[in-house]
Parts: C-alpha cells; sequence; structure tokens
C-alpha cells in the first residue's frame, strides 16, 4: 500500500463528512414515517421535525396486522414478485445475450425495435384488451408476462455482457463448447452484479406496481399489498371533495397511514443488503484466469 | 457444433440473400435462444400499437379503435394552440435541462464517492441508507417537504437559530426548481447510482495494481481507470434517458406545485391533464406521440453524436 | 450500408408477425363479454345451494352490477340478500376506492359494459351519453317503476336532475344525498380568543376582524384555508358576501358563475387587507396540514371543521388532538360570519351520485324496470334498507343502547367493528348507504341516524349550494373547466397574497370569459331554462 498524501486524507475526510450528510438526508423520510406510525395520534400533530420516535407505541401495527386482507396481499405480492424475477432473468438474458454478439443478424434493427418501444406506447385500453384476448386477467401472468422483456433491461444487459472480452468466448469455443454452454456457464456467472442490478430493480418493480393489478385484477382475493396500501394511505382522497368535510367518519389517522407504509415497504428494503454482496470486486478477474 | 468465427470473412461477393441465409445458420442457436423473449416482447410492445392511431380518430369507445372515423391533425391542434401550452413546454424544457445536469450525473458521482471509501461497512450502510427515498412516492415525500419547509419547519428553525428569517419556501417560484432538482436528487440518488456500482465492480483490479506499479496518483487511477471504465454504462444510461426529455417527472411536479408557483410548474403532463378530465384519450395520445417523436430524434442525435466520438459505443 | 437491405426485410418479417397477431386477436374480438362471463359464472354457481329453491336456470335474471367503491367480494352478505329477496343473480364488479373510475373506464372503454353503474362525477354522465355508452332512462320509467324515489328526488334534490340529464335526456338514476345539505362547521380555539382578550366568539366581519387583530397580538393567525381549491378557498368569507365562487348562481334572472360577480372582489379586497396587517396564515396556500396548524395553536379559526370536532371520545377527533398536545385548550363551534351579503358556508347540496345503466339495457325494458324496482325498494323501505346498510342485528350491529333503541344509533359489532370486514359484507361504515343502491331516502337517514349527529348537523348551518349541485355538468365543462378552475385558483390566491392588486379582479373576469366562462354561461342559462319547463 503506498502511503496516502495529505491532499487524500483530507479527501477522504471530507468524503465522508459528504456522504454522512448525505446519508442523513436519505434517511430523513424514512425515519420520519417510522416515527409517525410509532406516535399517538396527537404525537403525529405535533410541529416537529419527527426524526425519532419518543414514546414508541405499536397500537397502529396492532390495529393493520390484523387485517384479513393484509397477509392473503402480501402472498400474492411475493409470488408476482418471485415470479417476475425469475422470468426476467431467464427470458431477459436469453435475449439479451444473443443481441451483445456483433455478429447477430439484424442486430441494430432490433435494437431499434426495443428502443422505440420505450418511446411509443399505444395506451391502455389496447393493451387491456390484448391481456383479455389471451384470457389473462385475474391471473398472475398479466402482471408478469407484459413487463418481462423490458426494452431497458435488455439494453443494460446487452451492454455488460458486450463488455465481456471477446477472446473468453473465443477461447471457450476452441475448447468446443456450444452456445449453450458459454452462455451458462461463461456469460452468465461473469455478469452476476448486473444480473443482481436488473433482478432488484425488477422485484422493486412489482413489489411497488399496483396499477396494472387495479385494471387486471378483478377477484379481491387476488389483489396485490400495494392496492392495500394505496386503499388505507389514500383513502381520505374521496371521490367527490365534499363528502370528507361532511362525513368524517371514514377518516384514517396518519399514524395507521404510516404504519401501513412501513408493514408494506420493509420486506423490500431488506432485498438491498442481501443483493450488495454480489457487487464485489474482483468476479471477472477470478473467472478470465481460471 | 458451431464453426469458428473465420467463416464469417469469404462471402464478400455472395448475394445479401445468401449471405443473410449463411448468418441464420450460423447462429442458429442463438436464434433460438433469442426469439422467444423476442416475440413476447412483440406481442406486448408492439400489438397494442395501433392505439397509437386514436390521436389521428375522433375516437368511439362504442366503435373501437379502427372504426372510428378518421380526423387528421385535429387533435395536435388542440394541444399545440390551447392556452398556456407554450408556457407549459418552455417550463418543461427548462427542468428537463436542470434535471439532465444536475440530476442525471449525481447517482454517477455517489457511486464514485462510495467507491474511494475504504471502510466496507460505511460503504454497505451509506448505499443502503440512499436509496430508501426511492421507496416513498411523492404524495408521501411532498407531505414530508411541505412539512420540512413550512414556515415551522425544520428549515425554517435552522435558519432562525442562525440568525436569517424564515421563509416559505414552497410559495416563490424563484425558489421552485431549485427544489425541485433537489428533492429530485434526494429521492432517485441512491437508486439511480446501483447501476453504477454493479459497473464499478466489473473493473478488472489488475488496471488498479498496474496503476500503482505506474506510479499514477488516486487521482488518476481514477480519472483515467474507474471513469472510462463506467463510461460505456454512463452513455447507455445517458441515451435511454433523453428519450423521456419531455416526461419530467409528473408525481413529483405536480405533488410540489402551489397556486403561487403554477405559472413555473405548469408542465405538458400538467396541462394535458387539466384538457383530458377523462374519455378525451385522443388528446393524450395526441400528447404521448409529441412527446415521444421528440425523445426519438433526441436519442437519435445523441446516438449518431456518441457514434461519432467513438463508434463501438451507443445504443446500435 | 448492408444493414439497410436487411432491416427492410426484417421489417416485413415483423410487419407479418404483428399482422397475423392482430389478425387472430381480432378474431376473437368479436366476443368480447361471453368469455369473460363464464368463469365467472361458475364461481357463483355454488352458494345457491343454500338456497333453498333449486335455481331455476331460465327464471332467475342475471344483472351486472357495479357496485359503490369499496372492499367487497363476490356473494357479500348484501349480494346475497339482494339476490334471495328479489330473485335474480348478481354479477357484481368489484372495485375499490382508489381508481374506481380508472378501472371503469377502461371496462367500458373495452366494451364490458355493466348493466347498472355507479357513477360519482355527473361529467362522466355526459360523456358517457356522449360516446352511446349509457342507456336513456326517460323520467316517465322512473316515476313508473320508482315512484318512491322519483318523488324523493322531485321533493328533496330536484337539482339531482341536472347530473343525470344529456342534450335534454334523462341518462340515469340520480339519488340523494343527505348530509350534502348542511355546510361544514366553523370551529375557533376559544382559549386562544379568551388568552387573547376576546369574550365572545365573533359572528360578523368586523367581530372577525377585531377578533384576528387581538390574536395577531399574540402570535396567533386568525384564519387559513384549502387555498389550492377551486371552491373551498375560504368559503365562509365568500358566503358573507352572498357569493361562492365557482358555483352558478341566479342573479336577476339568469344564470351567472360566483367567481367573477362584483361581490367576490370585495370580498377579495377584505381578505387582501387581512393578509397584508397579518391575520391569514401565509402557508394557505399549499392547503396542507391545516388541521395540525389548528391543533398546535398557530391559527384560531378554521371554517371546514367536521360536526365531531368536539367529541372527546373519538381519538381522531380534533378536540383530543388538542387535549394531547394542551391540556387547556379547547374547541366552540362558531356561527358562520356575517356581512353585507348574509352569512353562508359552501355545502355540496341533496344531489348524490348517478346510477347509469349499460347501452344494452336499450333494448331489455324489463331487465331496466327490475333494476329500477329493486333500487326502489332498497332506498325506501324500511326493512330492506335497514338490512343492507346496518346488516343483520345480532351479527352485525345492535343498539348502542338496547332500551333506547334507534335513538341511540348503531353500534356495530366484533369483528365488524372493523371496516375492512364489514365492507366485504357489503356493508358501510356508518349505516347510511347501502353499497348496491347509495343512500336511502331522507326520511330513512333521519329515523336511522343519531339524534346527536342529526343536530350537530343542523348546529349553524347556512348552506349555499350549486344552482346544478355541481359546477362542472354543463356540456362544454370537459373542454373548458380544467383551465378555468386553474385560473380562478391563481387569481385568487395572487390577489389575497398581494401579488397581485385587487384591481387585477377585472382582467381576470376578461380572461376569465375568453378561456370559456363566457361560453359555459351561456350554456348554463340554457341548461336551466332547459330543466325548469
Amino acid at each position: 500500500m503506498i502511503k496516502a498524501t495529505k491532499g487524500e486524507k483530507a479527501f477522504d475526510f471530507l468524503n465522508i463528512i459528504v456522504l454522512l450528510l448525505l446519508g442523513l438526508c436519505t434517511l430523513y423520510p424514512f425515519m420520519y414515517v417510522l416515527t409517525i406510525s410509532l406516535s399517538t395520534p396527537a404525537e403525529a400533530a405535533r410541529v416537529s421535525l419527527h426524526f425519532f420516535p419518543r414514546a414508541p407505541t405499536f397500537e397502529a401495527y396492532a390495529k393493520i396486522v390484523e387485517h384479513p386482507m393484509l397477509w392473503q396481499a402480501y402472498g400474492n405480492t411475493i409470488i408476482r414478485t418471485a415470479l417476475g424475477v425469475v422470468l426476467v432473468i431467464i427470458v431477459l438474458s436469453m435475449v439479451a445475450y444473443p443481441l451483445s454478439r456483433r455478429t447477430f443478424p439484424h442486430r441494430k434493427f432490433i435494437t431499434f425495435l426495443f428502443v422505440f418501444s420505450m418511446l411509443f406506447s399505444g395506451g391502455l385500453i389496447p393493451s387491456y384488451l390484448l391481456i383479455k384476448q389471451l384470457y389473462l386477467i385475474d391471473t398472475v401472468w398479466a402482471l408478469v408476462l407484459p413487463g418481462a422483456v423490458s426494452a431497458f433491461n435488455v439494453i443494460i444487459l446487452r451492454n455488460f455482457f458486450e463488455a465481456i472480452p471477446m477472446e473468453i468466448i473465443e477461447s471457450a469455443r476452441m475448447d468446443g463448447a456450444r452456445e449453450l454452454t458459454i452462455f451458462m456457464r461463461i456469460m452468465l456467472p461473469l455478469s452476476v452484479p448486473v444480473l443482481a442490478v436488473l433482478s432488484l430493480w425488477t422485484a422493486v418493480g412489482h413489489w411497488n406496481a399496483w396499477f396494472d393489478a387495479l385494471i387486471y385484477i378483478n377477484d379481491p382475493a387476488k389483489q396485490v399489498l400495494q392496492l392495500f396500501l394505496r386503499r388505507t394511505v389514500l383513502e381520505n382522497a374521496s371521490l367527490t371533495p365534499g363528502e370528507t368535510l361532511l362525513d368524517p367518519s371514514h377518516y384514517t389517522p396518519e399514524t395507521l397511514k404510516a404504519a401501513t407504509i412501513m408493514i408494506v415497504s420493509l420486506p423490500i428494503l431488506f432485498v438491498y443488503p442481501f443483493i450488495q454482496r454480489f457487487f464485489v470486486k474482483g468476479i471477472m478477474l477470478g473467472s478470465v484466469k481460471g | 457444433m458451431p464453426q469458428p468465427a473465420a467463416a464469417l470473412h469469404d462471402h464478400r461477393e455472395a448475394s445479401t440473400a445468401s449471405r443473410l441465409w449463411r448468418s441464420y445458420k450460423l447462429h442458429k442457436s442463438l436464434i433460438f435462444m433469442f426469439l422467444p423473449g423476442f416475440l413476447l416482447f412483440v406481442l406486448f410492445h408492439y400489438v397494442p400499437l395501433y392505439g397509437l392511431l386514436i390521436a389521428f380518430k375522433n375516437y368511439q369507445l362504442l366503435e373501437g379503435v379502427w372504426a372510428s372515423p378518421w380526423v387528421g391533425w385535429e387533435h395536435f391542434e388542440r394541444l399545440f394552440t390551447g392556452p398556456g401550452f407554450m408556457d407549459a413546454l418552455r417550463n418543461t424544457v427548462i427542468i428537463s435541462l436542470l434535471k439532465l445536469v444536475i440530476v442525471f450525473p449525481a447517482p454517477i458521482v455517489l457511486a464514485l464517492l462510495l467507491n474511494e471509501v475504504r471502510v466496507l461497512f460505511f460503504r454497505k450502510l451509506i448505499q443502503t441508507v440512499s436509496y430508501l427515498p426511492h421507496f416513498f412516492s411523492w404524495v408521501i415525500l411532498s407531505g414530508i417537504l411541505f412539512a420540512f419547509l413550512s414556515m415551522d419547519g425544520g428549515l425554517n428553525q435552522l435558519l432562525k437559530y442562525f440568525g436569517f428569517s424564515p421563509v416559505s419556501w414552497l410559495l416563490y417560484p424563484k425558489y421552485f426548481y431549485g427544489i425541485v432538482v433537489v428533492s429530485d436528487v434526494w429521492q432517485s440518488i441512491g437508486w439511480g447510482s446501483i447501476v453504477y456500482f454493479a459497473a464499478l465492480s466489473a473493473i478488472d483490479p489488475t488496471l488498479y495494481d498496474a496503476g500503482i506499479v505506474d506510479g499514477a496518483s488516486r487521482w488518476q487511477r481514477i480519472w483515467y481507470i474507474t471513469v472510462p471504465s463506467i463510461m460505456p454504462t454512463v452513455i447507455i444510461m445517458f441515451l435511454l434517458g433523453i428519450g423521456g426529455f419531455l416526461s419530467v417527472g409528473f408525481d413529483q411536479i405536480y405533488n410540489l406545485m402551489t397556486p403561487t408557483t403554477s405559472n413555473v410548474a405548469e408542465i405538458l403532463d400538467t396541462y394535458v391533464l387539466r384538457r383530458l378530465l377523462s374519455l378525451d384519450y385522443s388528446l393524450g395520445t395526441a400528447a404521448g406521440i409529441f412527446k415521444s417523436f421528440v425523445g426519438l430524434a433526441l436519442v437519435l442525435i445523441g446516438n449518431a453524436l456518441v457514434k461519432w466520438y467513438d463508434k463501438d459505443q451507443g445504443l446500435w | 450500408m448492408k444493414n439497410k437491405g436487411m432491416s427492410t426485410k426484417k421489417l416485413g418479417l415483423i410487419g407479418i408477425t404483428v399482422m397475423m397477431l392482430i389478425a387472430i386477436l381480432s378474431a376473437c374480438s368479436g366476443s368480447n363479454d361471453k368469455p369473460q362471463s363464464s368463469p365467472k359464472e361458475s364461481a357463483t354457481a355454488e352458494p345457491g345451494q343454500n338456497n333453498g329453491e333449486k335455481t331455476p336456470p331460465a327464471e332467475t335474471m342475471e344483472i351486472s352490477w357495479m357496485p359503490l367503491p369499496g372492499n367487497l367480494v363476490e356473494n357479500s352478505y348484501a349480494q346475497q340478500y339482494i339476490e334471495k329477496k328479489f330473485n335474480i343473480k348478481i354479477k357484481p364488479y368489484l372495485n375499490p376506492q382508489d381508481g374506481y373510475m380508472d378501472k371503469q373506464r377502461i371496462l367500458l372503454g373495452s366494451g364490458d359494459i355493466p348493466d347498472v353503474f355507479y357513477v360519482p362525477d355527473p361529467q362522466d354522465i355526459n360523456r358517457y351519453a356522449a360516446q352511446g355508452l349509457i342507456a336513456e332512462v326517460p323520467k316517465e320509467l322512473i316515476e313508473q317503476h320508482a315512484a318512491d324515489s322519483f318523488k324523493v328526488l322531485n321533493d328533496f334534490a330536484p337539482q339531482a336532475w341536472y347530473y343525470s340529464n344529456y342534450n335534454g335526456s334523462n341518462y340515469g338514476l340520480p339519488t340523494v344525498y343527505y348530509t350534502g345539505q348542511y355546510n361544514s362547521k366553523q370551529i375557533w380555539r376559544d382559549d386562544l380568543l379568551k388568552k387573547a382578550g376576546v369574550e365572545s366568539i365573533p359572528v360578523t366581519l368586523e367581530e372577525y376582524e377585531n377578533a384576528f387583530a387581538k390574536l395577531k397580538a399574540i402570535g396567533v393567525y386568525g384564519i387559513t384555508s384549502y387555498g389550492n381549491s377551486d371552491y373551498n378557498q375560504f368559503h365562509s368569507i365568500f358566503g358573507a358576501f352572498g357569493i361562492m365562487p365557482i358555483q352558478w348562481m341566479e342573479k336577476d334572472g339568469r344564470i351567472v358563475n360566483g367567481a367573477v360577480q362584483p361581490e367576490a372582489k370585495e370580498a377579495l379586497a377584505l381578505l387582501a387587507d387581512w393578509f397584508k396587517k397579518g391575520y391569514i396564515d401565509p402557508e394557505f396556500v399549499t392547503g396542507k396540514e391545516l388541521d395540525v396548524k389548528f391543533a398546535n395553536g398557530k391559527v384560531a379559526f378554521f371554517d371546514s371543521g367536521a360536526t365531531n370536532a368536539l367529541d372527546e371520545t373519538n381519538p381522531n377527533s380534533m378536540i383530543s388532538k388538542i387535549k394531547q398536545l394542551n391540556p387547556e385548550g379547547s374547541v366552540a363551534f362558531g356561527e358562520l360570519p356575517k356581512g353585507p351579503g348574509g352569512q353562508y358556508g359552501w355545502a355540496w347540496g341533496t344531489g348524490g351520485h348517478i346510477w347509469a345503466f349499460g347501452k344494452q339495457l336499450q333494448g331489455q325494458p324489463e331487465k331496466m324496470a327490475k333494476i329500477l324496482e329493486i333500487m326502489n325498494t332498497i332506498q325506501n323501505d324500511e326493512e330492506t334498507f335497514k338490512a343492507l346498510a346496518w346488516g343483520e342485528e345480532g351479527k352485525h350491529w345492535s343498539y348502542n343502547d338496547a332500551a333506547a333503541g334507534l335513538e341511540s344509533g348503531l353500534k356495530r359489532l366484533s369483528p365488524f367493528d372493523d371496516g375492512a370486514k364489514l365492507q366485504a359484507e357489503g356493508l358501510r361504515d356508518a349505516g347510511m348507504t347501502t353499497a348496491f343502491a347509495n343512500q336511502g331516502n331522507p326520511a330513512l337517514y333521519e329515523k336511522f341516524a343519531s339524534k346527536q349527529d342529526l343536530e350537530l348537523l343542523k348546529l349553524n348551518s347556512i348552506p349555499k349550494t350549486d344552482l346544478f349541485g355541481k359546477s362542472g355538468v354543463l356540456p362544454s365543462s370537459g373542454t373548458y373547466w380544467g383551465d378555468l378552475s386553474k385560473l380562478k385558483v391563481e387569481a385568487y390566491t395572487a390577489i389575497i397574497f398581494g401579488n397581485k392588486p385587487v384591481s387585477y379582479f377585472d382582467d381576470f373576469v376578461k380572461q376569465w370569459n375568453d378561456l370559456g366562462g363566457e361560453q359555459l354561461e351561456k350554456e348554463a342559462n340554457e341548461l336551466y331554462a332547459q330543466i325548469k319547463k
């Protein structure tokens, strides 16, 4: 190790300070919602930063966990997320890998088709009719199939595949490996970091998605978690402006809303730390040499 | 058994068709691998595209897209001549440019800064914490912002402590763009940086070892090894992002605007929303097509510029 | 480039693929509704067993029904009750409240039109009718098959007929909204008033102003408001000038909009003056956290209080929040401010939402008649209403006080004291609304509401409602209303805030008329004449 210069030391120090400040800022909304969720309604109404719960109470949580729809919605969202991720990893890599080969026929044009699809979309009703005519209404497939091959992900993944040195593929071919073998044994293991990113994106996307479920799922027993959340959080946003002013009986307290947000978001928040271990330097190195 | 790549060389004089055929044969297994996903893609992304037609039709729900009567460019005229269109377009372009210059690079800077942190625990902690705001919708985040920036909010308490007079930040047009940009960075920086972490972790560490041996300073290593290594990812993210140039974050703007800032906050999306009220699918689609064409033009220009600079980069 | 040749070929190839797919898809699109209903039917078949009768297949009429938004489940208690009582089969379309309209529009847009569905916004009736998606329901038909409801509408909420009106024809069954006849409560922090040295709760605008001046001396704002709302911004102050901005009203035999009347300018002048003197919370503009400001004693007066504001037994009521922050704090109901134009507060009006009937019912008069009859029974027959609004005695509810009976109001029984479980049964929290027919008639409401609630609703209520019930019901509202509403909020806010002088009001009126206000005024007069005759 080379000794750090004065300038570098100063940089390290400043860097840590800047990152700490940033971390504090980005932690704030989380702590805010957490604090509200652990407060009494009156405490929540106090003018305060709400950065730390003063006298935590689990009242709001106790109310929510006994909600019958919550656990069912949890199950549905977990199924959708897991299925979505598996599908994306399989199908996406199968599409992106051939595209990453510079000799693949019509490569440019196909790439253009992907980019074009990101910019233009036919709107809600044609999509709904398509799902309906494929008999996918009220099935989990209506939620996972349309987004399985998204242009954005294809291009990101293709680019990572492209960055893998051609020599690796060539040398494997010399050893007589088939395309599928190269793909499974070399390309995929080398792309673990980006596959981890894509899995995370997909998982979070599925976990937070609600509009497609609203449109494509009629059966309340198949409904997803985010709709449960939106129902609780947006319940005051009534259909007609006069109603909430006059019928306050439907009022959902802030503490309950915050607790719902926490219960719905926490599991997916823990995915990232788990994914982080795939961002280890030197994955490439090991496999190229080995 | 696939032939070695050498087979690609000797078909200069072959006709296009037979060259194609050979290419298909050569890539047979890759094509089989590619097709299922590609067909799925075409099914869900290209089949519904006929819906774009309603921008040129007087769309009747009962008749459906095909049978509705054509009206030509009427909806586009309505879009472009509506009161306030030019203002909305101007605001959209300003916000988009600001976001391009400040919000886009922010996650890259974060990734680079974190990459320089040697304490692994601290790095992971900040990574995790920085992506938290992504999980709250703008309805929630704007509520927190309104409380924080209000006269009694945290920021003004701080200002008062240092002897400044408090300001109602969200009520003045002059602060609006600043708040939009800063809060967008706040919400998206951690989430946006994830892809760059992945790119950073793909850098071959021997490059750094070589750099150290050559006597490169830390800055030089960052500048000559780290930055160029993630450049392809940066370029791709930029090209993919620029297609959405005229979509500047409806949820964010809509939730942050107030009656006193609406003259600077009105963007294309809010402009269309007001005219859409409901069932006017044609106008919404026309606006979408307009935005898409601007996006497409920018992507094409951007890609050409990238290729001009380095022909191995770019989208295609 | 060689690439060019390739791409045209590929384009052709993809074109063919797409064409084929479209052809396949459009081939099935002819039979839009049929495939959808088959799985549902098999699902609904089972519970028929516990009905004593052996479901005669030809006799029972199937009605597809989209009830009020809520977390209903299929074969809910309410659905089964209706099916049994009226010998029909219901195919329910169940939508949660959030996104209800999105879902409804997509269903309608894809040709999946329920026989009867709930439409909250009268504007949508206009649009659906214009698109030919809903059936005309002649008033005579309603009079014939839903006579009680017809009479109630005419007596209690005649303006509701504007909701279902399109081009002079009637397109649905409007409903009544009992609480809409009252305006929201004016609430004061009387502890702060006392502290500032104000002895009695202000009534006239002068008294308001004096109180605000004294409150300012102790560092409390007098008033705040929903500054971002087109109808609710300082509504009771405008009411004191006899005007309610954005409401349509009759003035000297003409229909005009309150937003552009000279009275509004007077009210704005007063508000601008108050703002300059520091009586108004400057952040009224955001319209956020009003209850927090009130509970924390930042603001002493709030014009949109709830009837339960003083209810200490409710942990979410204003007084409960205040007491926990400050045990000395207290709240009192006040009168609407009295000014040159009287005392008025904004009210929703007695017209409720609308039941629309799918286009297909145009050819099935017996089905439409049946639905009207069912609606009529639920809305007016005491026993049926009680069964569908309160539920089953001993299971869903009991009286608060068994000895006092009805007067004491209803108490939800466990587990149905949980709103979610209750909604799953097809029942609503307060027990005043039915999922399949909306509210009952006013007499039923008064019978089933607790005495205390009724009295609180009536307290200090001098409502001002829109001539048409809702400002955006005119034929061209869809084109202009969005812009006008934005213009109104911006102009009023700018004047009150001091960004623009009061004289800017005249510019605003001109812009209003140019942006479509003039056209809407013309239509308002036509509509009024049309329904009047």
